[in-house]
């Protein structure tokens, strides 16, 4: 499975320079037709070009197209669950915090507000998380993994996320869930596999 | 043409707030939206000053109580309203009618919209606050054990009657076009703006039953319970809000689109370009807006993403169109620079960065990193206010001579302009920025290692700015009603019916009507006279 | 004089049907699919009850009677207003709402009536 960052950054540099010259080009033709009528004193009388429109929004429907493939195969990938994933963490999120269960009983939940104790991943491997909320819903955020999903009461959400590097990454709640909403922050450590397991022996 | 008999009313101090003409009941709405304009701007004002300060000017809960009302005031109290106001004084005139079709139906939507918004603000003063649930009032939250008190009910109850009133309106308006245009006027003779003032209307009408729905299952959860259950139930009721929330998004962009239409054609001197390719276009917007709402929800994982981001990408087919028939309507046009100009220029820019944004959180591999951060509030807020409310204040400078009789001050409007602009720009590009970096939205504090407070301070100032331009435009109506350099029936030579009869128009609309050839009735008459000789 | 209003709801009706129906191609839940089938429906259902309606009837060329100002319509709406509040309040504010509503709703039936009398005397009944 390609990493979201990865889908994100491909997807981002088709769409985002198509958006920045569609607006360019938008932009120049105004500043042309405005400079131009300016001056003008008579006005002209042509104003239908139908012929000329239904080419266009062919065109204009390529292009959709176009996008839509690009997002469709981007997104198919990220969005299926591996078969053999390298590690299943329980997520539960309650306001207004998160704790991450392991197979093994491990737990981690935050301790600090705007730093909060990071619960470690593995590199290399799909993490399958397996989300759920215990009264509100809740958004899991990784920013620079470019990526959420909300997570329900009474709805299990599993996803993957895949960490190509080692490091901190933090995580927010990105859905308004009452009145500590701002501080629900948490945190994920990915290192080595083989520091991964060592971690998580010595935790339990 | 219909005339009007009226038998004679008692004359009391509430006699406008109970008058059945379509004017009246529309200036009523437009005024008492201004006011809860202001009230909805003062607290972004207070949001902003918190997001500078990083914290520590109102507790958090204050603060979702706040941008919960920032937003329902603006969505359900302001723009909305105008939108359908603007259309239901104006709709009439440019089809030649008399009257709008059910004017006590209309009369009635007004008094719902009163109460409605009374109703919502009066939540403030109660012992747990107002809402503080956002403007979606999603469950679980929204439910008496995460909302407790009476704010949320009195929200609940007040965005339905809000909105029932908008669907009363959306009717009068829809069956006025439909059925009571005056004799000639086909329906490809119907001006650009009445065009969308149809496609809005038909919106309304099929799309925001789904919201009073949605509100009367979270009414019934807060006091019966059993209703919306656990994670099925919060799908359930965002389905049905999102099939309301992504047409209202619409109604709040298409009539702004046929002002801005109606000034391009004024200002350049010649009649709209394209006027059927943009008809089509319209009406297959308004459906495909029906059919988008998914894209709410794609970081959920419970609708067809693929669906939603096929028809959210199929967009660009009609905007494009749309956009080529305004500047088709610029091209070779003998321009005049006018207020009302600009601002439909300021329109033009600023909602294409929205909308090419809007097609950017199209894509659900880029959306599951941006949803619910600034990037969407910027996205939204360059579309309605940059882009609707520029449109909307174009149409002020437009129309105000019609319906007071007295020009507003070019002067005055430039400096509105102008401030506007910047003031818009700076508050709401840099939020851009801010969502691709991780800022949420809704967050009331921030930590300092996060290197946001520089831009949040900019973005405080640009709000700032925005509020000096309508200090600045509140000044120019103010003066301008002052002073009453009398407009004339067409003080800008411009092309629809509306500016056939005298500013403002007599109670029953038409002394008489001009041939209808063409969407453009004015013009034909103008080359037709200038062909003479 | 024939109008033919209808087709902007017939063909905007199955344009819903159709965006509806291309969901098949994508497995939708239920919510999914009925919202906007349900939109398509009644809005293509309405469009064949105008075509019908402007069949039967065209559009009247005699004068409407209308009334300047209605303080019914506006008793009756806060009334119901009252009322949907209620809901959430209590049984005392909805009796109260139904209350101002019964007065508004009378108002308005005086209205008609007197506009009933006044087409009479004016000869056009």
């Amino acid at each position: 499975m390609p990493s979201t960052r990865h889908a994100y950054a491909h997807v981002w540099g088709i769409y985002v320079p198509i958006a920045i010259g569609v607006f360019v080009v938008v932009i120049a033709t105004l500043v042309l037709l405005l400079v131009r009528g300016a001056r003008r004193t008579r006005p002209g009388r042509r104003s239908e070009a139908l012929p000329l429109e239904i080419v266009y929004a062919c065109a204009l429907a390529g292009v959709a197209a176009f996008l839509v493939w690009v997002t469709f195969t981007a997104e198919s990938p990220i969005d299926r669950l591996a078969a053999d994933p390298g590690l299943h963490i329980k997520v539960i999120a309650a306001q207004w915090s998160w704790r991450f269960i392991y197979a093994n009983g491990v737990q981690v939940t935050d301790v600090d507000t705007w730093h909060p104790a990071p619960a470690y991943v593995p590199t290399g491997t799909e993490v399958e998380f397996i989300g759920t909320s215990e009264d509100v819903i809740h958004g899991f955020w990784v920013p620079s993994l470019h990526y959420q999903r909300q997570v329900l009461p009474g709805y299990t959400t599993h996803f993957d996320l895949l960490f190509e590097r080692t490091g901190y990454y933090a995580g927010e709640c990105s859905v308004l869930c009452g009145e500590d909403h701002s501080e629900m922050r948490f945190a994920l450590r990915a290192v080595s596999p083989a520091r991964f397991h060592e971690w998580l022996e010595h935790r339990a | 043409m219909s005339t009007i008999a009226t038998f004679p009313a008692r004359t009391a101090s509430l006699r406008t707030l109970a008058c059945t003409d379509h004017k009246r009941i529309a200036s009523s709405a437009c005024v008492i939206a201004f006011v809860f304009f202001i009230a909805g701007g003062i607290l972004a004002l207070v949001m902003r000053s918190q997001l500078a300060a990083d914290g520590g000017v109102i507790s958090q809960e204050t603060y979702n109580e706040v941008f919960t009302m920032h937003g329902s005031t603006m969505v359900y109290l302001v723009i909305v309203p105008v939108a359908l106001a603007v259309g239901l004084y104006f709709v009439p005139l440019q089809l030649g009618a008399a009257e709008v079709a059910g004017p006590r139906v209309a009369l009635a939507g007004l008094w719902m919209y009163i109460c409605g918004g009374l109703c919502m603000w009066s939540g403030f003063a109660t012992a747990g606050g107002a809402a503080s649930a956002s403007w979606w009032g999603f469950d679980p939250l929204s439910e008496s054990v995460h909302s407790p008190g009476s704010g949320m009910d009195l929200w609940i109850f007040g965005v339905m009657l809000a909105t029932l009133g908008q669907i009363l309106w959306a009717l009068c308006i829809l069956i006025t076009a439909l059925r009571g245009r005056a004799p000639g006027m086909t329906l490809m003779r119907m001006p650009v703006f009445t065009w969308t003032m149809v496609v809005t209307c038909l919106m309304t009408v099929f799309g925001f039953p789904a919201l009073i729905l949605a509100l009367g299952l979270l009414a019934a959860q807060r006091h019966l319970g059993g209703v919306l259950v656990g994670g099925a139930g919060a799908v359930d009721y965002q389905a049905l809000f999102w099939f309301y929330g992504h047409p209202v998004v619409y109604v709040m962009f298409f009539p702004f689109v046929g002002m801005v239409g109606e000034i391009f054609a004024t200002f350049s001197s010649r009649r709209f370009f394209g006027y059927s390719a943009f008809v089509v276009a319209l009406l297959a917007f308004a459906g495909l807006s029906m059919t988008v709402w998914g894209h709410h929800m794609f970081s959920m994982g419970t609708v067809s993403n693929k669906y939603f981001s096929l028809t959210s990408t199929a967009l660009i087919v009609p905007a494009g169109i749309e956009y080529f028939d305004f500047m088709g309507t610029l091209w070779r046009g003998r321009l005049r620079f006018t207020t009302a100009f600009l601002f439909a220029l300021g329109f033009l820019v600023q909602f294409l960065i929205g909308g090419l944004t809007g097609i950017i959180l199209a894509s659900p591999p880029l959306d599951y990193g941006l949803n619910m951060s600034y990037f969407v509030v910027a996205h939204f807020h360059y579309t309605i206010f940059a882009g609707s409310a520029f449109g909307l204040f174009g149409g002020i400078y437009y129309w105000f001579p019609k319906f007071t009789g007295a020009m507003l001050s070019e002067r005055l409007g430039k400096l509105n302009f102008v401030l506007m602009v910047i003031g818009a720009n700076m508050t709401f590009f840099p939020m851009f920025v801010l969502g691709a970096e991780g800022m949420p939205r809704r967050i009331a504090r921030y930590p300092a290692s996060s290197g946001w407070q520089a831009l949040n301070v900019l973005e405080t100032v640009g709000a700032f700015v925005i509020a000096a331009s309508v200090l600045v435009f509140m000044l120019n109506v103010l003066v301008s009603l002052r002073h009453r350099r009398p407009a004339g029936d067409n003080p800008w030579d411009a092309h629809t019916l509306e500016w056939a009869t005298s500013s403002p128009p007599p109670r029953h609309n038409f002394d008489a009507l001009p041939p209808i050839r063409s969407y453009a009735p004015l013009l034909d008459l103008r080359e037709a006279l200038e062909e003479a000789g | 004089m024939r109008r033919r209003s209808a087709i902007v709801l017939l063909a905007w009706g199955l344009w819903l049907g159709v965006l509806t129906a291309l969901q098949a191609v994508f497995a939708p839940k239920l919510i999914q699919f009925t919202m906007p089938a349900l939109a398509s429906a009644v809005c293509l259902i309405s469009g064949l009850v105008l075509w019908i309606a402007e069949l039967c009837t065209p559009v009247s060329e005699r004068a409407r009677l209308i009334s300047d100002s209605s303080y019914a319509t506006a008793t009756l709406v806060v009334g119901l207003a009252l009322a949907l509040v209620g809901v959430g309040f209590g049984l005392w504010l909805i009796l109260i709402g139904a209350g101002v509503s019964a007065l508004g709703l009378g108002g308005v039936v005086r209205e008609q009536r007197a506009r009933g009398r006044t087409l009479h005397r004016s000869g056009q009944r």
